[in-house]
């Protein structure tokens, strides 16, 4: 499989210079790697105009994480043609950001871009920062669940998906991550009001369980048991 | 910063399946990797996506051991071995991939093989050259039992562990050589004549390596930069490169050694993943104990842990070559 990437350091300057409007080509930096066929990109291509227009509409104090929630979902079926060994090239998603992507994630993260802070958002480097490849984290941590939609089931959740889910081990398990989310949806913790403890709690667990054999039900037992210890916790520093 | 406390795993009678799994290797072709051990393999990724992943649990004229050792484990933990299994689970990092690649459970040993082919189909996990892949082998308990002292009773709970790590030379490099310009060097208030210099730019060498946004940045003079890329065979060029190198593991070495707090609450599997953890893998090599023993001297005596990078680097070859102009 054929596919296109873009250098690091390219990537960085082109984006620095488009969000200061300069619409350089992005053709000469870009190379095609790999041998055969060549990755059909017009599903990518679609999806990404698709989720452009939607987000164009919406008012400025919208949830933008919970858009990103369900973009996400958008995006992961629209990647589902893509060969692994292809989305584990960061130079990749490299290439999506500015070639496809750029006008949603200049949307999602209009605050940092505005703050000078671009590169960590388009260049790939962390699989749980880059927009693009989180959003396919966060689809794929729950896929197979009963309920993919709980990726967007909870409000102004930026650090529940990227702390508590996708950068730890819960993000590779689908039961797991839908307990997490349900149990918060239904009866939300705050970040200090006990949601961090019990991120905690959950983290260290998996120290000594491995929690991939566990179904939704056995996860959903294992969460609410995890949030009456926290419960207690918080009793016992009272 | 993470200031958890370490889980204790309080549990009896497990040193008949620790020693068990301690015997088994990964084969990944023709490589081998052993039991808590991880393997540096220079590979395209043609060959990486083709190659066998094949788990040995024991050598051939032990295997039989390894089956009895499972069976005393059983009994010695005083769980039925319809309730245990062995487990193995595949992952890649960057995807954050967990495939559950096999299972077979301790009452059906006498169908066990010596060898389980797990790339036959050939999971998520073994489809990511740059990433590499990690194969976690567990005993584990499938059901949940009444809460005993001093028994594992949760399921899920791994009695013993065999963790194989895979890396490749397409994966990600330590850090980002950039032109150092005059420009640069003024705005990182260095000196005008500056040749070299280590930026961490925010990022954390004890932290996992794949949820940072930035690499550490080597700045190099960018007229020697631009030699070094025109010159690139010479004895000299190579030599130059290693001195390179080892600055920047010096560097790397010293900043962590000033975070004392932060780095005796690790262990070397908290720092599986972090650019810590791989300049030790590379230093030390693939034996654990040896990977140990230099994690302590970094804490102690991290002049010391620079020398063993010398020495892993062979800097000593580099210098008298680039001396002699031995260019091959």
């Amino acid at each position: 499989m054929r596919y296109p990437v873009l250098p690091l350091n390219v990537t960085e300057q082109l984006a620095k210079r488009k969000y200061d409007g300069y619409d350089d080509p992005l053709e000469p930096h870009v190379t095609w790697v790999g041998d055969g066929e060549d990755l059909s990109l017009t599903p990518i291509a679609e999806c990404a105009q698709r989720l452009t227009s939607e987000v164009a509409v919406l008012p400025d104090d919208v949830d933008r994480d919970r858009e990103e929630g369900r973009a996400a979902l958008a995006l992961y079926e629209a990647l589902s043609h893509v060969p692994i060994e292809v989305l584990d090239d960061p130079g990749f998603w490299r290439f999506l950001a500015l070639r496809y992507f750029w006008d949603f994630i200049r949307w999602r993260e209009a605050k940092p871009f505005a703050n000078g802070n671009i590169g960590k958002y388009v260049n790939g480097v962390s699989s749980t920062e880059s927009v693009l490849p989180r959003m396919y984290l966060r689809a794929k941590a729950l896929d197979g669940a009963s309920d993919p939609s709980l990726a967007w089931a909870l409000e102004s959740a930026t650090d529940f998906w990227r702390s508590h889910v996708i950068r730890v081990q819960t993000g590779s398990a689908p039961a797991v991550t839908a307990a997490f989310a349900r149990s918060q949806r239904d009866a939300r913790l705050g970040t200090d009001n006990g949601l961090r403890e019990l991120a905690k709690l959950l983290n260290r667990s998996w120290t000594n369980i491995v929690m991939h054999v566990y179904d939704e039900i056995e996860a959903a037992a294992f969460i609410d048991e995890l949030r009456d210890r926290v419960t207690e916790l918080d009793q016992g520093d009272v | 910063m993470s200031t958890e406390t370490r889980t204790i795993r309080p549990y009896r009678g497990l040193a008949d399946f620790e020693t068990a799994l301690s015997q088994s290797m990964l084969h990944f072709g023709s490589d081998v990797c052993p039991a808590d051990s991880s393997i540096a393999v220079s590979i395209d990724a043609h060959t990486f996506l083709l190659r066998k992943v094949v788990l040995e649990w024991a050598p051939e004229d032990a295997f039989g051991e390894f089956v009895g050792a499972l069976e005393r484990g059983a009994d010695a933990v005083g769980i039925d071995r319809n309730d245990l299994s062995i487990r193995v689970f595949a992952k890649s990092s960057y995807l954050k991939i967990v495939d559950h690649v096999y299972t077979r459970k301790l009452s059906e040993l006498d169908e066990l093989e010596p060898h389980v082919d797990l790339s036959d189909p050939r999971p998520r996990a073994f489809r990511a050259p740059r990433s590499g892949f990690t194969v976690d082998a567990y005993i584990l308990l499938d059901r949940p039992l009444e809460p005993n002292p001093l028994r594992p009773w949760r399921k899920g709970t791994w009695l013993a562990r065999a963790t194989f790590g895979v890396s490749t030379s397409l994966g990600r490099a330590l850090y980002r050589p950039v032109p150092l310009t005059d420009e640069l060097r003024a705005e990182l208030r260095l000196p005008a004549k500056t040749v070299r210099f280590v930026d961490l730019d925010d990022h954390d060498p004890l932290e996992p390596f794949a949820d940072q946004p930035t690499q550490p940045i080597l700045y190099v003079d960018e007229d020697l930069l631009a030699e070094l890329g025109a010159s690139h065979q010479t004895a000299t060029n190579r030599a130059m490169q290693y001195e390179m190198a080892l600055d920047f593991v010096t560097t790397i070495l010293y900043h962590v050694s000033t975070r004392a707090d932060d780095l005796n609450e690790r262990s070397l599997a908290d720092l599986e993943g972090t650019l810590l953890g791989e300049l030790i893998r590379r230093i030390a090599g693939p034996s654990k104990a040896e990977q140990q023993a230099l994690l302590n001297l970094v804490r102690s005596d991290p002049h010391r842990a620079v020398a063993h990078a010398e020495a892993a680097i062979d800097m000593r070859r580099a210098m008298i070559d680039s001396l002699k102009g031995n260019d091959s």
